[in-house]
């Protein structure tokens, strides 16, 4: 969650201050439910990254109008990857999910894995759509596809 | 990584007024956007550290193509070490050589020697090796432990991206951005044998834009017992001086956009130490230096630019062993100005390749008491280039290459008696350097690289352009120490396979290395024992000068590995062994004409190992350092080179920390406890040191 969270620090426009972040998950899925709930436990309270205070907000993924206010949001799995991109890209949200598929089918700007070593990957097209630039230095260290 | 937190409650009072400041000034930062380079930030979300000191392209450490290793914040935490040269003398393929208790030399892959000038440091990429000896004054580079965000040790040649003298290696110390961290530390040591040592260092916001680092610091302590009382003794000065040294850091960041970054440094420091030079005996020498220096770097989204713009200047004295009428020692003032000026444009081609072009214009100048009436000088100018291109998600190619032209040139008069002619300063010298790899992505864990890399090291400005005239006693001509304007670049070519495996996601990791160079054309200074050369019959004299004496070639395998058992203990072991062998004119066996002998000096094995043990306020660490028999070479008055034999030595550190609150921490450290005299590679005998310490912390 960190490593996610940390990852905002090199976009541009530049985030600040507390940030709303989305949790779309899929309502009945059991899986995208646990997932959300394990990525909401980590961000209690706030999660404290630079001079961001992130602030989780749950939006299931039949009411995606909800995501109005937010900056960030996390897809999580099992979610309808191409409705959710859609609806962050209009509204120019960081779209981060812990599935690479999401950022390969250029739905999500930032996938995230995490074994012994971090791998991150940024859909450019995403990244595009959503209005979001990201840091150079940040892309000469990442997969940009 | 530390952290400050800022305070909740409201402030009350004088008290309250300052406590609210120093929250306001130690305010997290912003974003990461204006930063080329955030190591912290990237440091903790890809749970590595990130560098730019191998292609001038940011770089996760476990991907690197080169032996790498980045001592972090936390390492420097946990370490014993009073001092950078003892943090790096933990690790593979180094060699910490502390010759006298205020000089210490780093070398890099074997042919440890004193003034070594085969490594390149760097002070956040601005040169901090003086040019004017090829060397690195440890006790002057103006940086305290409290300030370093990481150092990026690259082991083997990498001229290509630096240039000149990046031949054994390079280390580039960066310190911390203030725009990123906040901080306030202030720390005082005392111990023994006369050990004292006090420093500060800040890290302040100065309004939303800039943010400002101040340091400094002062210590000494007593000369080595052993280098007071042998034969080792001085032959510039019946009596030794401690070794003393007193620094001050500024550097000013501003963004000056939400893509622009400009920083403003400034660095000056003093320091008397004794020195065991590379004619092998020993000086009083003393030394300030100052640096003023100003770069810029762009992120344009499809790449950085930079630019960078520096001046260090540099005063030595020393008392020479020829005395005035007076019956006092002369003394020797040597003035060195070196101004720097480099540009780069680094490119992402693609969503995968990078390319790096930059240029550099270097002056360096100098001029000594005793030597000819004008400056020695030399103008470099140099292009270099990078192509980093991802073949497929396995393969990664790097090629980089640099061209370097150097004109040398002798200002006013060639005064009389010298070997040389005006003409003879007048050259221009050509070089090229390469580094290129080639890394194989075994798996998300696992990088095997193959490299080879040809560098170059430049004769120092002393060893060009020197003159020092002594009378002999009793005969009608004197003894001309000179420079030798004819000097060669020396060349050194590497090649190496590497293996990296990441273990964990806390710092786990396994590192093998295998490596071969030799260096061709290596410089020598002349030693009192060389056979001089005799002046023309008009004018006579005798005049020994520097050379290029031979080659040198080491080869040798490096084994690392690192982990964490638990959340509380950090563990780390490396062995190297290394095999040098070298061809040196004027050698027969053990007796040598000129001082060189970086084979003897390159310990074959060395095994180091450290356990850290964090529990709440406690750390506790000890470090244990095998280094098998070396000999050193030595001159003393009126004799042949001789080689002193150094033990195999077993050295332990350690050191104990209790933190008291949030701000105040004691520590009692010890160094070489086992009282092993060869712990220090250094022919007189290293001592056991102890020391306690104070830090407070806001």
């Amino acid at each position: 969650m960190q490593v996610a969270a940390r990852t905002a620090t090199f976009v541009s426009p530049a985030l600040s201050g507390t940030v709303t972040v989305a949790i779309i998950y899929e309502a009945g899925n059991p899986g995208s439910e646990r997932e959300a709930r394990d990525i909401e436990r980590a961000m209690a309270g706030g999660l404290r990254v630079g001079s961001m205070t992130l602030v989780s907000k749950r939006v299931a993924s039949g009411s995606l109008e909800q995501l109005a206010g937010a900056k960030m949001a996390f897809v999580t799995q099992g979610t309808n990857y191409r409705q959710i991109g859609a609806a962050t890209a209009a509204r120019s949200i960081l779209s981060i999910s812990f599935d690479s598929a999401c950022a390969q089918a250029d739905y999500c700007v930032l996938a995230i894995s995490q074994g012994p070593k971090v791998q991150i990957m940024v859909s450019k097209s995403a990244a595009t759509a959503a209005r979001l630039r990201f840091n150079a230095s940040f892309l000469m260290l990442i997969k940009e596809i | 990584m530390p952290r400050v937190r800022m305070h909740s409650r409201r402030p009350r009072g004088y008290w309250g007024l300052s406590v609210a400041a120093v929250a306001i000034l130690l305010t997290p930062p912003a974003t990461a956007w204006a930063q080329s380079v955030d190591y912290q930030q990237l440091e903790e979300l890809f749970g590595e550290p990130v560098t730019t000191s191998v292609t001038g392209k940011p770089q996760r450490t476990s991907e690197a193509p080169a032996a790498l290793v980045i001592i972090t914040r936390d390492d420097i935490r946990r370490s014993p070490a009073r001092d950078i040269v003892g943090l790096l003398r933990a690790y593979a393929g180094v060699d910490v050589a502390r010759w006298t208790a205020g000089q210490s030399d780093v070398s890099i892959r074997g042919g440890a020697q004193p003034y070594n000038s085969r490594l390149l440091v760097l002070v956040n990429g601005q040169q901090v090796y003086l040019d004017l000896y090829g060397i690195t004054n440890w006790a002057g580079l103006g940086v305290q432990l409290q300030d370093i965000q990481q150092i990026e040790v690259v082991r083997g040649p990498n001229s290509a991206l630096f240039g000149f003298n990046a031949t054994s290696g390079v280390i580039n110390i960066i310190t911390i951005n203030p725009l990123q961290t906040r901080q306030l530390t202030m720390t005082a040591e005392a111990g023994a044998p006369g050990y004292g040592d006090v420093s500060a260092s800040a890290a302040i916001a100065l309004g939303s834009r800039f943010g400002l680092r101040l340091s400094g610091g002062y210590g000494g302590s007593d000369e080595l017992g052993e280098l007071k009382s042998s034969e080792l003794a001085l032959i510039t000065s019946s009596t030794f001086r401690n070794p003393r040294h007193a620094e001050a850091a500024a550097e000013l960041y501003g963004k000056l956009s939400e893509q622009t970054e400009a920083v403003l440094s400034a660095t000056h420091s003093s320091n008397r130490q004794t020195d065991f030079t590379n004619m092998l005996a020993s000086s009083q020498v003393r030394e300030k230096l100052t640096s003023l220096g100003a770069r810029v770097s762009h992120d344009t989204g499809w790449g950085v630019l930079s630019g960078r713009v520096y001046q260090n200047r540099s005063n030595l004295k020393a008392p020479l062993f020829v005395t005035s009428a007076a019956g006092s020692p002369q003394i020797l003032e040597v003035k060195n100005a070196v101004l720097v000026a480099s540009a780069a444009a680094l490119v992402r081609v693609g969503g995968s390749n990078t390319a790096r072009v930059g240029v550099e214009y270097r002056d360096n100048q100098f001029k000594s008491s005793s030597g000819y009436s004008g400056a020695t000088r030399y103008h470099i100018y140099a292009i270099d280039g990078m192509w980093e291109s991802v073949v497929t998600d396995a393969v990664t190619v790097t090629l980089a290459g640099r061209l370097d032209q150097l004109q040398l040139r002798q200002e006013g008069v060639v005064d009389q008696p010298s070997l040389f002619s005006k003409k003879d300063f007048d050259r221009t010298v050509n070089v090229w350097s390469l580094n290129s790899s080639v890394v194989f992505k075994l798996d998300d864990d696992s990088t095997l690289r193959i490299a080879a890399a040809r560098g170059v090291q430049a004769p120092s400005l002393i060893s060009l352009g020197s003159r020092l005239v002594i009378p002999l006693p009793g005969v009608p001509f004197p003894l001309v120490v000179s420079g030798n304007p004819s000097l060669a670049p020396s060349t050194i070519w590497s090649g190496e396979v590497g293996f990296t495996r990441v273990l964990d996601d806390h710092g786990g990791r396994l590192e093998l290395n295998a490596f071969y160079n030799r260096t061709q054309d290596v410089i020598s200074a002349p030693a009192f024992s060389t056979t001089p050369r005799l002046g023309p019959p008009a004018i006579p004299f005798v005049v020994i000068t520097p050379a290029n004496v031979g080659s040198f070639e080491a080869f040798g395998v490096e084994a690392s590995v690192a982990g964490r058992l638990a959340k509380t203990v950090s563990w780390s072991a490396n062995y190297s062994w290394t095999k040098a062998n070298q061809h040196i004119k004027g050698q027969r066996g053990d007796r040598f004409e000129w001082p060189v002998a970086l084979d003897r000096t390159t310990p074959e094995h060395k095994l180091k190992a450290q356990v850290s043990y964090e529990q709440g306020p406690w750390i506790g660490t000890v470090a244990a350092r095998y280094t098998s028999e070396i000999q050193q070479l030595v001159y003393t008055s009126g004799r042949p080179l001789r080689l002193v034999d150094i033990n195999d030595t077993i050295a332990i550190d350690a050191k104990i920390a209790f933190r008291i609150g949030p701000r105040l921490t004691f520590e009692i450290a010890g160094e070489n406890l086992t009282d092993a005299g060869g712990a220090d590679l250094s022919p007189a005998a290293a001592e056991r040191r102890l020391r306690a310490g104070v830090q407070v912390r806001f």
